[in-house]
């Protein structure tokens, strides 16, 4: 029997969505936040990114770092964690905070309502100077991302996993890095970023998650309803993200650093996105091609040849994109890009092990009936369910993949268009 | 079989010593669909010598622990990896400087999972042609290690805190020492280290207990345990440190700074052990987390930031302190650090004190959600003879003054090494 979990649904009246799911399977409460913003332009997406930056500084209630220490460490040590990130063309500002479970401790009060009142006071009740942010707080948070940009080099694997998405939807908005640019961040100085806040938070699309041993789930939700009281008028959708089908570019590029392995990434167009009929077919595919150690790419290049310690595969299932990422001798770059080549086509023209197809399937089913015993995945999938458009039941998601035929499989792999190669090779910087 | 309730923080433990020699520990978690079990090796990438009971001594080269975690994963009946997959498990391996862990996890197919396990790690099948293909796997895999900036400075630390003690190289060798890694010295290790006597198994989730000891007993116990008897030979450290400062070059966006304080202290008493490594990470909190003014006034002044992180990491004979930082001013950043850390005792209160243990407590709660950290977490304990489950009372027991005497051993006016990374020039 598969245990799954299931979310309580609910809407506030002022249109921010939560789900709660109340279940005692983890030791601590999980309260997770969502503001959901198109990925569209490059001073936004700067601004944007800013933002969570600034306001995990200080509230007004909680004004220093040090104040919002002293709570988190007062509710049996709190973690609090702010980030941004990218699915399809939306920009996420995530806020988080986990405390342990009621029943574990001795506290005065409910620590689960205490964790929302101090997430409302960080995200809702920031701390302003007269207009705008707390101007020091908008000084750090600017220096700090401009560093975290600018560190995107130092891990060579995410370096050429971005450029090779730059590179290969060039005038698409998915080029535009997650954290924003040097660039927009300058730009960003002539705003008055708190009044654009309190716009992104009127018009865009809040989702909050709860998941843990919450008591009553409706008494939760009517305590955050209460709480979350604000004027909202909701205009932007949950997903903005546009699927290129034709007029692909191909790209070879390469750039040099000072390193001592060639880091390459290969990009694919699939157009194929969850409400498709071949959604679940591209799953079983990625999965076949480079998601496993059983897959095409592992056997071949590592486990055949030696050629590589890590080749993988990853699936943007939101923009419809699969990367290749391998670390490599540079020498053995033409080598290993043939190998890449053939095995496309051999998916093309069917030549799959039928074992392949079953591990692949038996692998992917386990990964998602894992999915719900960890807090944090179990958010971030149904997340991606609702951008994309459907909430599909964990039953529903291992039976479409367990009906997955190699006809499907085939299709689908005369979708993919292989269009960029980028290769970081050993040079000067 | 050791079975004990922990009602405190609502879980089960089953622990018991097979006839074969394995030790056993089971947490049941009955509303999880995974099942995760891990064998634990007693050897990692520091043992590299030992003396048998005729005086005789045998030298492995460095990396060979690593290597065998590599190799066992082909056998004569082909990829170990397949045979995992037909069942959609997954099995993965990672080694430490003190053990070689070999794990899985499932949703179903529990025991053949169980026995597949077994089968690789106790039946090798040493054939040159896959050790050669297996160096250049790994040399890949040390490249890939060489441009990781944080990986650099970790590793740098160790080269200059230690003398002789071989925690000092990398887990996976050089490639000029695996190279001198042959079928011989591969089977002479495992016929050492590879036998029940000298491992564990952890089982988490939902799996009746009587049926997995059921199973064991029928399985393992007539599995061969040559127990020859040796002694892990390790080489004499002396105090203090090796080198004051290390600079190297790297392609990175600014530098990167590691400051490390080795334990001279480092007692084979084993409760004294884990108790010198909460102790020493509560005392780092106090002084540079982020509820105390350190951190901020560093922070201010743009010494550090978000990626500012410490730690303290006690193994069997070794035990460090390693504060991190990236920043443009190194060594306005460093005498920042070491001035806050010199100065700390008259800070010393207890308030802060209590304060951190909800704080360890709490993060304490976090590990148990997650399979991989508990197992691994149960593993450093046991080998220290503590129960990972039952530590909430020992945080709560510990005292001020064994705090303040730790303060003043490890890092009160003491030397330390510097590792700086630096921006290669253009």
């Amino acid at each position: 029997m598969i245990k799954t979990s299931k979310f309580n649904e609910y809407k506030t009246e002022n249109d921010i969505d939560v789900y709660i799911n109340n279940t005692d399977k983890f030791k601590t409460n999980y309260i997770h936040l969502d503001i959901v913003r198109p990925l569209s332009d490059e001073n936004e997406v700067s601004k944007n990114a800013l933002i969570p930056y600034i306001l995990y500084r200080g509230s007004k209630k909680y004004p220093t770092n040090q104040d919002i220490s002293h709570r988190l460490d007062e509710l049996y040590g709190a973690d609090l964690n702010v980030s941004v990130a990218r699915r399809g063309e939306n920009q996420l500002l995530r806020f988080s905070i986990e405390v342990i479970n009621d029943r574990y401790v001795d506290y005065k009060e409910s620590l689960i309502k205490k964790a929302v009142d101090f997430l409302y006071e960080i995200v809702f009740n920031p701390l302003l100077d007269e207009k705008d942010f707390h101007q020091e707080y908008i000084n750090k948070g600017r220096t700090f991302l401009k560093e975290k940009i600018l560190s995107l080099k130092n891990d060579k694997n995410s370096y050429v996993i971005e450029r090779c998405y730059q590179e290969m939807c060039r005038g698409e908005d998915f080029s535009l890095y997650t954290l924003g640019t040097i660039d927009g961040l300058q730009t960003s100085r002539q705003d008055n970023l708190y009044n654009y806040f309190q716009d992104v938070l009127k018009e865009s699309p809040i989702e909050m998650f709860i998941i843990g041993d919450v008591g009553e789930a409706d008494q939760l939700y009517k305590y955050i309803n209460q709480k979350f009281e604000m004027e909202r008028d909701k205009k932007l959708p949950l997903n903005n993200t546009f699927i290129k089908t034709e007029d692909f570019e191909e790209k070879e590029l390469e750039e040099e650093d000072e390193i001592t392995q060639s880091r390459l990434c290969a990009g694919m167009r699939i157009p194929i996105t969850r409400s498709h009929p071949l959604y679940f077919a591209l799953i079983v595919y990625n999965g076949i091609l480079g998601g496993f150690s059983h897959s095409k790419l592992f056997t071949t290049i590592r486990e055949d040849r030696g050629l590589a310690y890590y080749i993988n595969t990853r699936l943007e299932s939101t923009k419809g994109l699969i990367l290749i990422n391998a670390g490599i001798d540079v020498v053995d770059y033409p080598i290993v890009k043939e190998i890449i080549e053939d095995k496309l086509e051999e998916i093309k023209e069917g030549k799959i092990d039928q074992k392949n197809i079953e591990w692949t399937k038996k692998k992917l089913i386990n990964r998602y009936k894992t999915l719900s015993d960890n807090n944090h995945s179990i958010v971030d999938a149904f997340l991606l369910g609702l951008i994309n458009g459907k909430k599909d039941s964990l039953n529903y998601v291992i039976n479409s993949i367990k009906q997955v035929k190699k006809e499907d499989i085939i299709k689908v792999a005369k979708k993919v268009n292989l269009t960029t190669h980028f290769l970081l090779k050993p040079g000067s910087a | 079989m050791k079975y004990k309730q922990f009602s405190n923080i609502n879980e089960e433990y089953y622990e018991k010593k097979l006839k074969s020699g394995l030790k056993v520990v089971f947490i049941p978690r009955e509303k999880f669909n995974k099942k995760h079990a891990i064998l634990s090796v007693d050897v990692g990438s520091v043992d590299l010598k030992i003396k048998d009971h005729n005086n005789n001594i045998s030298e492995y080269p460095k990396g060979i622990a690593h290597f065998m975690e590599h190799i066992l994963f082909e056998n004569r009946e082909g990829s170990i990896i397949d045979k995992f997959s037909q069942i959609g498990s997954s099995v993965n391996a990672y080694t430490g400087f003190n053990n070689t862990n070999y794990y899985f996890n499932t949703t179903s197919n529990f025991f053949s999972a169980l026995s597949y396990l077994f089968g690789f790690v106790l039946n090798p099948h040493f054939e040159e042609k896959r050790i050669e293909h297996e160096k250049s796997v790994i040399n890949q895999e040390i490249n890939m290690y060489q441009d990781s900036p944080s990986w650099q400075s970790f590793y740098q630390l160790l080269q200059s805190l230690y003398f002789e003690y071989p925690i000092k190289y990398n887990i996976a060798g050089t490639q000029r020492s695996i190279k001198k890694i042959n079928k011989k010295t591969l089977k002479d290790f495992f016929e050492k280290f590879y036998n029940l006597n000298n491992m564990t198994l952890i089982v988490i989730g939902g799996v009746n207990p009587d049926k997995l000891f059921d199973w064991l007993e029928k399985n393992m116990d007539d599995q061969p345990s040559n127990n020859i008897p040796f002694e892990k030979i390790y080489p004499e450290e002396p105090n203090g440190i090796r080198l004051k400062e290390e600079d190297i070059a790297m392609s990175i966006s600014r530098p990167i700074i590691s400051l490390g304080f080795k334990e001279n202290r480092c007692w084979q008493d084993k409760e004294k052990i884990i108790k010198q490594d909460m102790i020493s990470n509560m005392i780092l909190e106090m002084i540079f987390g982020k509820s105390n003014d350190h951190y901020h006034d560093l922070y201010n002044k743009d010494l550090i930031d978000e990626n500012f992180s410490f730690n303290y990491m006690r193994e069997k004979n070794t035990g460090f302190a390693k504060v991190y930082a990236e920043t443009k001013e190194i060594n306005k950043t460093v005498s920042g650090i070491i001035d806050i850390i010199n100065n700390w005792e008259k800070e010393i209160n207890s308030e802060d004190f209590e304060v951190v243990k909800h704080k360890y407590i709490g993060r304490y709660f976090r590990s148990l959600n997650s399979f991989e950290t508990l197992s691994s977490q149960i593993i450093k304990y046991l080998n220290l003879e503590q129960n990972y489950l039952d530590i909430i009372k020992m945080i709560k027991g510990i005292k001020l003054e064994e705090v303040i005497d730790q303060y003043q051993n490890l890092l009160q006016n003491k030397e330390h090494v510097k590792i700086i990374i630096k921006k290669v020039k253009k």
